[in-house]
């Protein structure tokens, strides 16, 4: 639909709003949409919850957010918890300052989280830069991956470019045992042309420039060019190619 | 179907590609998804690619690579039809069609301003097996108006096109690919050729001819 034929839309305090298509859709409080949202920009504070899916330029939350179908988006910022059941799509970038829990996986351009980002599907974005920690059920493939971990964090595969895993600071001995504060990276392989990794178990890491860093448990290296490894990694056997 | 594989390893060894390269271009869809074979091997999961399909693959996007962006290539490779949309004298302008198998087109669907990019496939299709011997023109008014009924309902997954044979009775088949499909003894398989091939052969022609 034109821009100009799209109207305004919206909302303070509790209630439900139709689906439809808009230009701007606010909403302040907490509010339902039984449907699908086609917009522009979608502003929203407080808790919202979206039965369809979601097309639009701009996506803003604070608070909370569901939706029980696809989010398609060229922004997607998100301070605060949300949850998305479907394929989530953001072809220029996506902030996550919180928690988000993506059913299918995300696809992206730039992806910035600060907090948790839990996907059981594959995340694939040109560059991915996290803060806190990622938990993915299956490929996580990035041109850029940068995970600086205070949380533990868990990825079945690893592919990319440039991989760097670093840990933000040592957790209390205590709250190491809880497995939540662990703060670790596991994955079953992990490859990239410039791998580089600090507390993290695997059991196979391809590259052609590796490094393995204090605290690392590998199983099997294999590496092109340059292997480099701390005196405090455990690797159990690393092979040139 | 039972293709020789190849491991990813040995792969990137053989076409000389990085990791950072293998997995750019699979986020970009320039390789399908279908193409990673997950097996488990003894040093753990190994991937496996079709070996045929890969390697072509990989020497066309390498070939290609300098003179279109990802993006544009993504689209090359991609199995759904994009916005193409050509007259006929065109198509024969640019050596797409003869114009024998136009008339047979015209004839069986009547004269078109503007072909869409499923008849412009459609027409290339038929060209290249009425040349190749494999089907009659009758079977070619058959392939028409199969493609047109129901090539929309498969456009944009993989499939292919079939033809069996059985005491000289043809009979046309689109066959979404990931089914097996068995005949009885007395019918005879003429072709199987997947669509996904010719639509890349097609978009590349189309865009070769453009520049």
């Amino acid at each position: 639909m034109d821009r100009e034929q799209r109207h305004d839309m919206s909302m303070s305090g509790i209630g439900t709003v139709a689906s439809g298509v808009y230009k701007t859709v606010r909403i302040d409080g907490i509010s339902k949409v039984k449907g699908d949202i086609d917009c522009i920009t979608l502003d929203s504070n407080g808790t919202l919850n979206i039965s369809g899916s979601v097309l639009g330029e701009t996506v803003k939350i604070n608070g909370t957010m569901s939706i029980g179908g696809n989010l398609s988006a060229e922004r997607l910022i998100l301070d605060g918890m949300g949850s998305v059941k479907e394929m989530t799509r953001c072809s220029e970038s996506a902030a996550i300052n919180g928690q988000v829990t993506l059913e299918k996986g995300l696809n992206s351009e730039k992806v910035e989280v600060s907090g948790s980002l839990k996907s059981r599907g594959d995340v694939q974005c040109e560059v991915l830069s996290v803060h806190g920690g990622f938990n993915v059920d299956g490929l996580v493939n990035a041109g850029e991956i940068d995970l600086k971990m205070s949380l533990a964090s868990k990825a079945k595969e690893i592919g990319g470019d440039h991989i760097t895993v670093r840990r933000l600071k040592k957790a209390p001995v205590l709250l190491q045992l809880a497995p939540g504060f662990n703060n670790r990276l596991k994955a079953d392989l992990i490859e990239g042309d410039f791998v580089d990794l600090e507390y993290t178990e695997a059991d196979v890491v391809r590259g052609s420039e590796v490094r393995i860093g204090p605290g690392c448990k590998i199983g099997r290296v294999e590496y092109k060019v340059d292997f480099k490894r701390d005196g405090d990694a455990q690797v159990g056997s690393a092979k040139q190619i | 179907m039972n293709e020789e594989e190849i491991s990813k390893k040995d792969l990137l060894e053989l076409t000389g590609i990085s990791y950072g390269q293998l997995y750019r271009w699979k986020r970009k869809n320039l390789i399908p998804e279908e193409w990673f074979i997950r097996k488990s091997s003894f040093t753990g999961q190994e991937t496996f690619f079709p070996k045929q399909k890969i390697l072509q693959r990989i020497d066309r996007i390498l070939n290609m690579k300098d003179g279109l962006s990802l993006d544009e290539l993504a689209d090359v490779f991609s199995p759904s039809s994009g916005e193409v949309s050509i007259t006929p004298g065109e198509l024969l302008q640019r050596n797409i069609v003869t114009n024998m198998t136009l008339d047979l087109f015209e004839q069986e669907l009547g004269k078109q301003d503007v072909l869409t990019f499923a008849d412009i496939l459609s027409v290339y299709v038929l060209e290249k097996l009425l040349k190749s011997g494999e089907i009659t023109r009758d079977e070619g008014k058959m392939l028409l108006s199969l493609m047109r009924d129901h090539y929309a309902k498969v456009a944009s997954r993989p499939c292919e096109l079939a033809l069996v044979r059985k005491m000289g009775v043809p009979l046309l088949l689109l066959i979404e690919t990931t089914e097996h499909v068995y005949v009885d003894r007395d019918a005879k398989w003429v072709f199987r050729l997947p669509l996904r091939g010719c639509i890349e052969e097609l978009k590349l022609k189309i865009n070769q001819s453009e520049v």
